[in-house]
């Protein structure tokens, strides 16, 4: 038993008497998943709610291929993190135009539009 | 019906012309496919990155919670940052979009060389730099300010003349410029690789 365990793992062909196993029947699945988003920490994470469907044999890990919902999300994640990463900010230059604005900002005028009715 | 640009699926394509555009000297003749002044016709719809006149005031809420308004900050210039395709949207399903103001900054000479690089070289995460799109913007700098988006009635860009008619249009890699800087200032990256 133990010969015909290890001849079949490892792939082995010998002249040796060996039982045939049938193939695993498989079977086709489909359950409604919950998951999160991947977005940044400071949009927070959005729950999903999908279908994932899929076929395999009996006894194989159930790993089902991601949601549609899931591709898009990491796509877009991804671009966002590659675009702020190409396209980086300076904070320092921020805060430089930051106060060129507010010295603009302060010579404008501003007035209620109108009062909040009681 | 809006015409969206189709988009760049090679990410390196997609930076090599952002950062073309962004190195060129002559950057205002680059970033605009129509302007107002250089031509007779007039474009049928609005599309996002479009630059409009308004003249109107900057609506906000004040420390009291109040509605108030501040005055527009440059001679009534409008970026549409509201998506194109909503533009092909019913009224009745979709009725408003996005305007921020486009700040006058003063003339070149009045700027500091530091700041005109962190404009020009859009360094700034929250001011979007708009180089000159017409005669009377010529030699003032310019940037929306994307800190005080405000809410417009789409009518607002129709019938003749429209109240807020258009008055450039970006160019394709202008576009895909201000569409990497509206995702760097409203989703950017949580810090994981500081």
């Amino acid at each position: 038993m133990r010969d015909r365990e290890v001849a079949l793992i490892a792939g082995f062909s010998d002249t040796r008497q060996q039982e045939i196993l049938p193939a695993p029947a498989r079977v086709q699945f489909s359950w409604v998943a919950s998951t999160a988003t991947s977005t940044p920490e400071a949009l927070g994470p959005v729950r999903m709610r999908g279908t994932r469907t899929g076929e395999i044999a009996l006894g194989d890990p159930l790993v089902a291929a991601p949601m549609l919902i899931e591709r898009h999300d990491r796509a877009a994640f991804e671009h966002v993190q590659r675009l702020a990463e190409a396209l980086p900010g300076d904070e320092e230059a921020d805060r430089a135009v930051d106060a060129l604005f507010a010295r603009v900002e302060s010579k404008a005028g501003a007035r209620p539009l109108r009062r909040r009715i009681p | 019906m809006g015409e969206r640009w189709p988009p760049v699926y090679d990410f390196d394509q997609l930076l090599a012309m952002i950062r073309d555009l962004i190195g060129r000297h002559d950057i205002a003749n680059r970033f605009y496919e129509w302007r107002r002044d250089r031509s007779t016709e007039a474009p049928e719809s609005v599309c996002q990155g479009d630059i409009v006149l308004l003249q109107a005031d900057v609506p906000f809420l004040a420390a009291d919670g109040l509605p108030a308004v501040g005055d527009h900050p440059g001679a009534g210039a409008w970026l549409v940052i509201g998506n194109t395709c909503d533009f092909d949207r019913p009224a009745n399903e979709v009725r408003w979009t996005q305007l921020v103001p486009i700040t006058d900054l003063g003339a070149d000479g009045e700027l500091s060389p530091e700041n005109l690089s962190n404009l020009r070289g859009y360094k700034a995460f929250k001011r979007f730099y708009v180089p000159p799109w017409s005669q009377a913007s010529a030699s003032r700098v310019h940037a929306a300010d994307f800190l005080r988006p405000v809410t417009v009635d789409k009518a607002a860009f129709e019938g003749t003349p429209a109240p807020a008619p258009v008055e450039a249009r970006l160019d394709r890699a202008a576009w895909f410029l201000l569409n990497a800087c509206l995702v760097r200032f409203l989703a950017g990256d949580d810090g994981r690789n500081d």
